[in-house]
């Protein structure tokens, strides 16, 4: 066994002793050549600042990302586009199409009937924001706004393009959005974790959350989104085992980081570290987390505000709540998750009923935050992770239709955190197929949210199996004319 | 050699007499288009003449250092090099020039650079010794260079190589500057006056001078006032990208939207030159867009903070888990703070900030309790600029002392116990933009009257629900973790909100504002269903909530199930019958045991002291795709000894009737036995209105129940 340890330390010293070889050369030479800044000092080189510390000063400090898990249709929210009702029944053009491809659950339709939205469009705010009559409570925030009609995005399946919206990637094995802000900011407050993640379950046709959607990638364990359930419990294994006291526990943490801190120094694998760190700040969450998620001290006008299921457990309106709690609280990324957008059929009956379900709580959360003069430096952001089509899928009938997935565009709005409010962002086409000005992809997206939170994209980064890894891969622009 | 001395210098005799007609016919002469490339290749080229002569002075003043006959060679080689290469530059800057360029600077360019042409084919032909030679060799290196200095500012402007040292000539926009002055030429100069300036005018036009404005260039006017979809500026600027006629063209920095929107509005509203900020309409787009541009100005030319940086160890040793203090960024000097966690908070939390007081700009403290001394020591932080007192203890009296925080501009006080006295409090800030009092007990009267006395900050009240539709209350819960209570337990509603009644039936039927008053833990034996209602105050009453309940009652030592179930459905056997878990709405799980071909035949054992009982309850489950449906009949058999057990009940049930409850409830005389066999047959044949019509039922039942 012996023999082993020191192999492995050996081993680690001739690691080293390569690695900082190649750094101290390699690195030097070739960085100054591919790098111009590498060497003019510190004003524009970030690349070795420490991690905590923003690249640049920034208005947001913390995000609530309402993510609408199935993809909302973009055509019955935001995206007004009355020549789809003129031209109900006919067949989506070619022209317009340009060999898209489409999912298997239309690619067998004969016919792609285009199809308008069953709802009332109307302009709202000083801004003229056009929002369909689904979300009464979120127009009436038209200028506090910010709608981006132009979202576009590469996968065609739920699956990889929420995966690929929260990670960069449509292969689940990087870090999450909110573990690279985790691990570029850092934890505001250390009692809870930067990264919180609330689900709800809507009305309509659900679609799976997984946890690698909140995972920490190749990145510290630490930065993991830590999931809050809706239990009497939010985090599960949190509380004392019964009959341990809170002194027993801290001995019992005093010894076993002890242990820990041996065995850190003996094979030095930053993951005990972070195993140290996670069982301290579990000691501190059993303190924080109640007082956080305790709802019942909240007065009965935000109640109404929030509607009244905000008091069950579990609901959107409820996570909201929650999420403004959190995020008040000092943590720094909290993620909600509302499934049941994926209207394939009869979205005239399930939509209505989503939207209800997330109307009132999402322009709430709006004007909570607004009222605690917190708005300005927290970034909400709305949407799901693509849209849909403009074309029937199955049976098109007077009161029934339903929509397939569609990549090419999609609406999302942003409100708070330094971001132009009362504006639309992009335009598409008059059949709400195409994009025709300012495309946003979901790389510039992920770039933009990190720009707002005073990181770099392309500085945020991660080395691992030999390359720097980024959010945003070799990709993104910040898209600034969103940005106040 | 000398051979090629001489073709080398009758070329360059040649080029230099076909640029001395250029020179003369200037006026004449056209350059083809299929020449222009060569003329754009000027600015790399002439690289090469400056080089040479440099070289060229070099080689002379350590001629000493060389031997005779090698400076000679050397040195007379670089001559032809240098008037060839000369000649060349020369002529494709005279293509260049044909291309467009006209100013008083480019004429100089032209003239001195000729020059050199010649000067330089004069030096081949001079003999390197003499003093005429050297004259003119330092001549032309220092004419060399007043070429370059000129040619240079063609391209890149006359203030190129010293606009980062020359402070910019602050031009204070005021209430009287023009319109054009403040915030079109801005733009002209920014994205269109490095092609049409007065030295360098493509396509005729110099966007300079209002003068040059007015004149057009070779295509017209520039815009036409009133008419901004008819003016060219415009015009260009929506064609798409790739167009040729697009401006600025592609690869330059493009026009922004509101750029565009600003020059749009102006052109409609007249293109007037004169007319000044303060003379536009108040309201109008143009008005609207143009101060909203000014405020962005002013915005972003705040100074930028002058106090020193803090120690990074400082920063450092002050973060901890209930404190978080970061600079703003590596170029800021300005710190943020927060302390989290109203159980965990000591005053000292807040006082050890004083190690950055300068610093401290951003400061979060809600739901803390800080009392006066917090806000004394937050006085201290001279710079700060953003304080968050939310839900703190803060009162609006002690508020005063921050007035010492010369530099706040946002103040949160929601959720505070504020009075009147804020009023004056707050009139005392000297910069404070906004203020949020939501949440406080200060009237919405008393917000407004503050307003009014302080019209330009920012006050946010908040937002009350001003629904006309009544909001419907939530049903009321079930706080019991389980449908079936343990020995003893009583069942428990609540209502998340506060102040609701809950009314509630045990009976199923339907309960209204006269049902019981949910006060205490509900008794229940037996099944229940338990449905409740919630009503409160100004709000709508609640839909109704159903549970099902279940007592425990007496629970056997041990059931054996007879009959073999279905494999699928194979559940624990006989104890899962009876360890009081109901099963979910998922069939494959083990809480459900299954019966179709057999029925289930169950013996149950009380042991040696029975109790008595007077009914046995079966809970099924009723899911139609999986023909899950009730008993067809039930029998239920007694008796101290297996063996011999007598028939004490048997029932049918009917499918409809069971189709809510899921429950069939077999009451009987009380007995007292050792042992009870249920026996639960499956309905033979699924009626005609089920989805399987015809086929066999199957029994799926989770839990057996003995009162």
């Amino acid at each position: 066994m012996d023999k082993e340890f020191l192999e492995n330390r050996l081993n680690i010293n001739r690691r080293h002793f390569l690695g900082k070889m190649a750094l101290g050369l390699g690195s030097a030479a070739v960085g100054s050549l591919m790098l111009p800044d590498l060497f003019k000092g510190s004003a524009g080189g970030s690349a070795d600042l420490p991690l905590g510390i923003k690249h640049f000063a920034s208005k947001a400090k913390r995000i609530i990302m309402l993510t609408q898990n199935g993809a909302p249709s973009q055509l019955e929210s935001f995206d007004y586009k009355p020549l789809l009702n003129k031209l109900y029944g006919q067949d989506l053009p070619e022209s317009i199409r340009q060999g898209q491809r489409i999912t298997g659950m239309t690619s067998k339709q004969d016919r792609l009937p285009l199809v308008g939205s069953k709802f009332g469009f109307k302009q709202y705010g000083q801004a003229g924001t056009w929002v369909s009559e689904l979300f009464p409570n979120i127009a009436k925030m038209a200028d506090d706004i910010c709608v981006i009609k132009t979202m576009h995005t590469e996968a065609i399946n739920h699956d990889p393009a929420l995966t690929f919206f929260q990670t960069g990637a449509q292969v689940g094995n990087r870090p999450s959005m909110g573990a690279w802000l985790s691990y570029g900011l850092g934890s505001e407050n250390e009692n809870l974790p930067a990264y919180t993640v609330l689900l709800s379950k809507g009305k309509g046709n659900g679609q799976g959350v997984y946890s690698k959607l909140w995972s920490n990638g190749f990145l510290d364990s630490t930065h993991q989104g830590v999931q809050f359930s809706a239990s009497e419990d939010p985090i599960l294994y949190l509380n004392n085992p019964e009959g341990t006291s809170k002194q027993g526990r801290r001995k019992m943490l005093d010894h076993l980081s002890e242990m820990n801190q041996m065995g850190y120094e003996e094979f030095g694998d930053p993951e005990i570290q972070a195993k140290i760190k996670q069982y301290e700040m579990a000691f501190r969450m059993q303190t924080a987390v109640p007082e956080v998620t305790d709802l019942t001290n909240e007065p009965d006008h935000i109640i109404k505000m929030y509607g009244s299921d905000c008091l069950v457990p579990g609901t959107y309106a409820s996570n909201c709540l929650l999420a403004r709690k959190l995020s008040e609280s000092g943590v720094r990324f909290v993620q909600l998750y509302h499934q049941g957008w994926d209207q394939h059929n009869n979205l005239g009956r399930d939509m209505p009923l989503q939207a209800k379900d997330v109307d009132r709580a999402s322009a709430a959360l709006i004007q909570d935050l607004k009222q605690r003069g917190l708005l300005d430096e927290t970034l909400v952001i709305w949407g799901g992770e693509f849209g849909r089509t403009n074309y029937c899928q199955g049976e098109l009938s007077e009161n029934s239709y339903g929509r397939d997935h569609h990549p090419r565009c999609f609406s999302m709005w942003m409100a708070g955190g330094g971001v132009k409010a009362g504006i639309t962002h992009g335009e598409t086409d008059e059949f709400g197929y195409n994009i025709i000005k300012d495309p946003v992809h979901v790389h510039d997206l992920q770039a933009t949210i990190l720009h707002l939170m005073g990181l770099d994209h392309e500085k945020l980064t991660y080395k691992y199996l030999g390359r720097r890894f980024r959010l945003t891969d070799v990709h993104g622009h910040v898209v600034k004319n969103i940005i106040a | 050699m000398e051979k090629l001395e001489r073709v080398i210098s009758a070329t360059v005799f040649c080029m230099l007499s076909i640029l001395t007609l250029f020179l003369v016919f200037e006026d004449y002469v056209q350059v083809p288009i299929w020449l222009q490339p060569l003329g754009r290749m000027h600015p790399m080229i002439l690289h090469f003449p400056i080089a040479f002569v440099a070289l060229l002075v070099l080689l002379d003043l350590f001629r000493k250092q060389l031997d005779e006959s090698s400076y000679r060679k050397v040195n007379r080689f670089l001559l032809w090099l240098t008037s060839l290469s000369t000649i060349v530059a020369v002529l494709m800057g005279f293509f260049l020039y044909k291309e467009g360029y006209d100013s008083e600077l480019m004429t100089i360019h032209k003239w001195t650079g000729a020059s050199i042409a010649y000067l330089c084919y004069l030096l081949l032909l001079l003999d390197a010794k003499s003093w005429i030679y050297k004259t003119l060799l330092y001549g032309s290196f220092l004419n060399v260079i007043v070429i370059g200095h000129f040619g240079a500012g063609l391209t890149h402007g006359t203030e190129f190589i010293l606009e980062p040292v020359i402070s910019k000539e602050s031009n204070e926009i005021q209430e009287e500057t023009p319109v054009f002055e403040a915030v079109i030429q801005p733009i002209l100069k920014s994205k269109c006056q490095s092609c049409h300036n007065s030295e360098k005018h493509k396509g005729d036009l110099d966007l300079s001078t209002p003068k040059g404005i007015a004149k057009g260039g070779e295509n017209g006017l520039v815009w036409i006032a009133g008419n901004p979809t008819e003016s060219a500026i415009i015009h260009r600027a929506f064609l798409p990208i790739e167009d040729k006629e697009h401006m600025p063209p592609k690869g330059k920095a493009q026009l922004s939207n509101p750029e565009i929107e600003l020059l749009k509005v102006w052109i409609q509203d007249g293109a007037n030159q004169e007319q000044t900020i303060s003379e536009l309409t108040k309201g109008d787009t143009l008005e609207m867009l143009v101060s909203n541009l000014m405020n962005k100005e002013k915005k972003s030319s705040k100074p930028a903070y002058t106090f020193a940086f803090a120690d990074s160890e400082v920063i450092e040793e002050l973060n901890n888990s209930f404190r978080n203090v970061i600079q703003k960024s590596p170029s800021s000097p300005a710190i943020e703070a927060a302390i989290y966690g109203k159980e965990t908070y000591t005053p000292d939390l807040l006082e050890e900030l004083i190690k950055v007081k300068e610093q401290i700009v951003d400061l979060h403290l809600s739901y803390l309790p800080i009392g006066t001394k917090g806000l004394e020591t937050i006085s201290q932080f001279e710079n700060l600029e953003v304080l968050n007192l939310n839900y703190t203890d803060v009162t609006s009296k002690e508020l005063s002392v921050l007035t010492k925080c010369k530099k706040l501009r946002s103040l949160s006080l929601a959720g505070t116990n504020q009075s009147e006295e804020i009023e004056e409090v707050i009139s005392q800030f000297e910069s404070l933009e906004s203020v949020y009092l939501w949440n406080t007990p200060l009237t919405k009267n008393q917000v407004s009257q503050i307003q009014q006395q302080m019209p330009a900050l920012k006050i946010a009240y908040g937002y009350i629900v001003t629904d006309e539709e009544e909001q419907q209350l939530t049903p009321p819960l079930l706080k019991n973790k389980k449908q079936i209570l343990a020995a003893g337990e009583r069942v428990q509603l609540e209502h998340k909100m506060k102040g609701v009644e809950i009314r509630y039936t045990t009976d199923g039927t339907k309960p209204d504002s006269t049902s019981i008053n949910y006060t205490k833990p509900i008794k229940i034996a037996g099944y229940t269903n338990i449905k409740a209602i919630a009503y409160k105050e100004g709000w709508g009453r609640s839909k109704v909530s159903s549970y099902q309940i279940f007592d425990r009652g007496f629970t056997p030592q041990s059931v054996d199930v007879l009959t073999t179930p279905i494999p699928r459905f194979k559940g624990t056997g006989g104890a899962g019958l009876i360890d009081g878990r109901k099963g979910s709405g998922n069939l494959r799980r083990d809480e459900w045991i299954g019966f179709e071909k057999d029925p289930l035949i169950a013996v149950a054992d009380f042991g040696n002291a029975p109790p008595i009982l007077d009914k046995i309850t079966i809970s099924f489950s009723i899911v139609k795709w999986q023909r899950a449906s009730p008993p067809e009949t039930v029998e239920i058999w007694g008796g101290d000894q297996k063996e011999n057990m007598k028939l004490i009940q048997k029932q049918n049930f009917d499918f409809k009737s069971l189709n809510v409850s899921r429950i069939a409830e077999l009451n009987f005389d009380s007995v007292s036995y050792q042992y009870y066999k249920v026996v639960a047959k499956p309905i033979s044949k699924l009626p005609s209105w089920h989805m399987h019509k015809g086929k066999k039922g199957r029994v799926l039942v989770d839990q057996l129940f003995f009162y």
